[in-house]
């Protein structure tokens, strides 16, 4: 009988014995240095804990027996165990999967995610289309009310600045590039004197007195207010919200707490979506000028002149702003069409310019 | 008596370390790898393969350690966290915080008691983890575990960082070093616990040496700051204020100063801890006992400070590519250095007959605890 050498532990105490471990036809037979017998293992109730060194460190357990440990060093000796059970490596007490079932189970999260990342836009859209107006129109309140709260140090409707005459210049630059769209804007004007515009989920859009005050012609300001009124024909506020939601709900499951490969997911996804949706304003924007007969140089110029002035944050933060750079957006802008017309007569423009006075 | 350890008055190593970084290296960039093709799915079976790996390549008395827990263990403890704690507690709130259109203050609220729910819990998810991971710990088959109660631990560490806190950090020897003996009081192998019989008031030279040492690190990174941002300080040397405006601008076009300053405070910042944390050790070392055998961690303090700081850096600056080499050494560090001296008789200590939790970790995984 074959029989080679190796370290017993019965499992009860830490006490550990040099033995001889013969192999027999059904099992072990293990016996201490002075000859007394000590256990005999059957190789059905054999598992393997470890193979260590290229099988040449063996740790072996026993259903039977909790706690008891075989080793067997050297690789010879591990080599006539290895035979003696040849199916001791599918006998893992603690199995893990192996490299191909992982990679394969790796492509196919990989593949779903892929197609996630196809459908989110329409998945998206189909919430958002689920999302009851009234509903929308709150959630486009609040963040009027809190963008207010920022930007002004006044307090209730004295941060937004509104005179009857102003309204009306307003209000007639909204309904001429609006058309024949049957959406209802709400447009006002934050006292601020931040440069600055942007649309709420709602119909809300509003303009930073900064704005107004450093657009150099009426068209410049049509410019800007016909790419937020894009803002809310697309729905994009609304989508951003439900995308952010859905991102941070799906990814909080996956990952936990919020950590920085968490939140770097979450904004690097963010922001390709919202670069493109910025585009996608810029390029109905410019269809709502032409329909106005209104030109889009002015929201070119604007890009324009807003680029240079920002020059020194382009860089690194071209590529981490949610906004294309600027100049590009200057560039990508169709020529406008030729029968164009002024967006507002220069009383209108005198008007809106003094709305806050 | 035979399989005794022989008596000697000198200190020995405990551990000997079987770490090949090639291996290891084998095991974590396929890790890396598949982690992130699966979206952070496959950590859990990550995490188990290169507990295997630590745990087996360990060697105390010629004997291996061995990691008996499994990845679907991990798995479940973390998806239990995630039906008890993450939906109700953060996903939840955040959905009724944009549909009900809450105000701000409300909304600031509701994230205050958040953060403070995941402050409380951490402690807890610390201790929990302890418990997985000393049950799933055997040597010749006898297994480790942990008493004491997780609710105990993380309300004690709550209150004592509020009493750090509020005491600007007086009392820091008093209560990491009772946290430490509840943590080792409570950690058994087999039929035998550990005790700690260190005395908070011991540290306190060292709590104040690392207070200077925080004071030095200020004055230079004030002198650094000041000196790289010269021209902001400008107008006040010549006797006038600067305008807002002025600073804005100045500060706009000193970026790069602005990183050198921030990145030699979070380096620099790092020490007067460390200072403390190398004291700390060495003394929790020379005061823990287990079935009568005495320890010691033979290491001066800048020596520690020395490691734990390349050790860190080395794992952040590599976004976690290099952690093998950080396990090596480490365990090479204790496996050179923590030593015990005595003799235990081997048949008393037996074979451990207390609980062991179901599943693992939920916890400290979803915040992100522990590391390996
Ligand atoms: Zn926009």
């Amino acid at each position: 009988m074959p029989s080679v050498s190796g370290r017993y532990s019965d499992g009860n105490t830490a006490s550990v014995r040099q033995v001889r471990i013969e192999i027999r036809a059904d099992g072990f037979s293990i016996s201490g240095t002075d000859g007394d017998l000590l256990a005999t293992w059957h190789f059905d109730e054999i598992e393997l804990i470890d193979d260590l060194e290229s099988n040449s460190f063996l740790t072996l357990a026993r259903t039977s027996q909790p706690g008891a440990r075989l080793t067997i060093e050297g690789a010879a000796p591990c080599a006539e165990i290895l035979a003696a059970i040849p199916a001791l490596s599918q006998r893992r007490r603690y199995p893990l999967p192996s490299l191909r079932q992982t990679a394969l189970y790796a492509g196919i999260v990989a593949a779903f995610a892929v197609a996630l990342w196809f459908a989110l836009p329409k998945v998206v859209d189909a919430t958002v289309r689920l999302i009851p107006h009234s509903w929308e129109n709150r959630i486009g309140e609040s963040v009027i009310e809190n963008v207010a709260n920022v930007f002004s140090d006044k307090t209730g409707d004295q941060r937004f600045c509104s005179t009857k005459r102003g309204d009306d210049a307003l209000n007639l630059l909204v309904s001429t590039l609006a058309g024949d769209l049957h959406i209802d804007f709400d447009v006002r004007v934050l006292d601020t004197p931040v440069v600055n515009a942007l649309a709420a989920p709602g119909g809300h859009i509003l303009l930073f007195r900064g704005l107004i005050d450093q657009a150099e012609t009426p068209d410049e300001v049509a410019g800007v207010l016909a790419h937020e009124m894009a803002h809310v024909i697309e729905r994009h506020a609304t989508q951003n919200a439900v995308r952010q939601l859905g991102l941070s709900v799906v990814l909080r499951a996956l990952f936990g707490d919020p950590g920085m490969l968490q939140a770097a997911a979450e904004s690097a996804i963010g922001l390709s979506y919202s670069r493109d949706a910025e585009a996608e304003a810029d390029r109905i924007a410019t269809e709502l000028l032409a329909g106005a007969q209104i030109s889009n140089e002015g929201l070119v110029s604007f890009f324009t002149r807003l680029a240079a002035k920002r020059s020194g944050q382009e860089g690194l933060l071209r590529y981490l702003s949610t906004h294309p750079p600027l100049a590009d957006r200057a560039k990508l802008l169709p020529p406008s069409p030729n029968a164009a017309r002024p967006s507002m007569t220069d009383r209108n423009w005198q008007r809106l310019r003094s709305i806050c006075s | 008596m035979p399989g005794d350890i022989a008596q000697t008055d000198a200190y020995k190593p405990l551990m000997k370390s079987h770490y090949e970084l090639g291996e290891l290296f084998k095991i974590h960039l396929t890790n890396l790898l598949f982690t992130a093709l699966t979206l952070g799915i496959y950590r859990f079976w990550a995490k188990t393969r290169i507990r295997r790996y630590l745990w087996s390549h360990v060697e105390i008395e010629g004997d291996r350690l061995e990691y008996t827990g499994t990845a679907k263990e991990l798995l479940f403890g973390f998806l239990i966290i995630v039906a008890v704690l993450i939906i109700p507690v953060l996903i939840v709130p955040e959905i009724i915080s944009l549909a009900a259109v809450l105000s701000p203050e409300t909304q600031s609220a509701v994230a205050g008691v958040q953060g403070l729910i995941i402050f409380f819990l951490i402690p807890i998810a610390i201790f929990r983890a302890r418990r997985y991971r000393l049950t799933r710990t055997r040597w010749r088959g006898i297994r480790g575990g942990q008493t004491g109660s997780s609710l105990v631990y993380g309300a004690t560490s709550f209150f004592w960082s509020i009493l750090n806190v509020v005491t600007l950090g007086l009392a820091i020897p008093y209560t990491r070093t009772h946290l430490a003996r509840y943590r080792t009081k409570h950690t058994w192998f087999g039929n035998r616990s550990m005790v700690l019989d260190a005395k908070g008031r011991r540290l306190y030279p060292a709590l104040f040496v690392s207070f200077l040492l925080y004071f030095a690190v200020l004055a230079v990174i004030l002198m650094l700051a000041a000196a790289l941002f010269f021209p902001v300080f400008q107008p006040m040397f010549e006797g006038r204020t600067p305008s807002p405006q002025e600073i804005i601008l100045s500060l706009e076009t000193s970026s790069v100063q602005l990183i050198v300053v921030l990145v030699s405070a979070a380096v620099l910042f790092t020490l007067p801890t460390l200072w403390y944390a190398a004291t700390e050790v060495r003394y929790f070392a020379s005061c823990l006992n287990f079935m009568n055998l005495e320890f010691e961690l033979d290491t001066g303090r800048w020596r520690y400070v020395w490691f734990i700081w390349t050790n860190q850096l080395m794992a952040l600056l590599s976004l976690g590519l290099l952690l093998p080499v950080v396990y090596k050494r480490y365990v090479d560090f204790y496996a050179e250095r923590f030593r015990y001296a005595g003799s235990f008789s081997e048949r008393d200590l037996s074979q451990s007959e207390l609980g062991a939790p179901e599943r693992g970790e939920g916890l400290a995984d979803a915040f992100d605890i522990g590391g390996i």
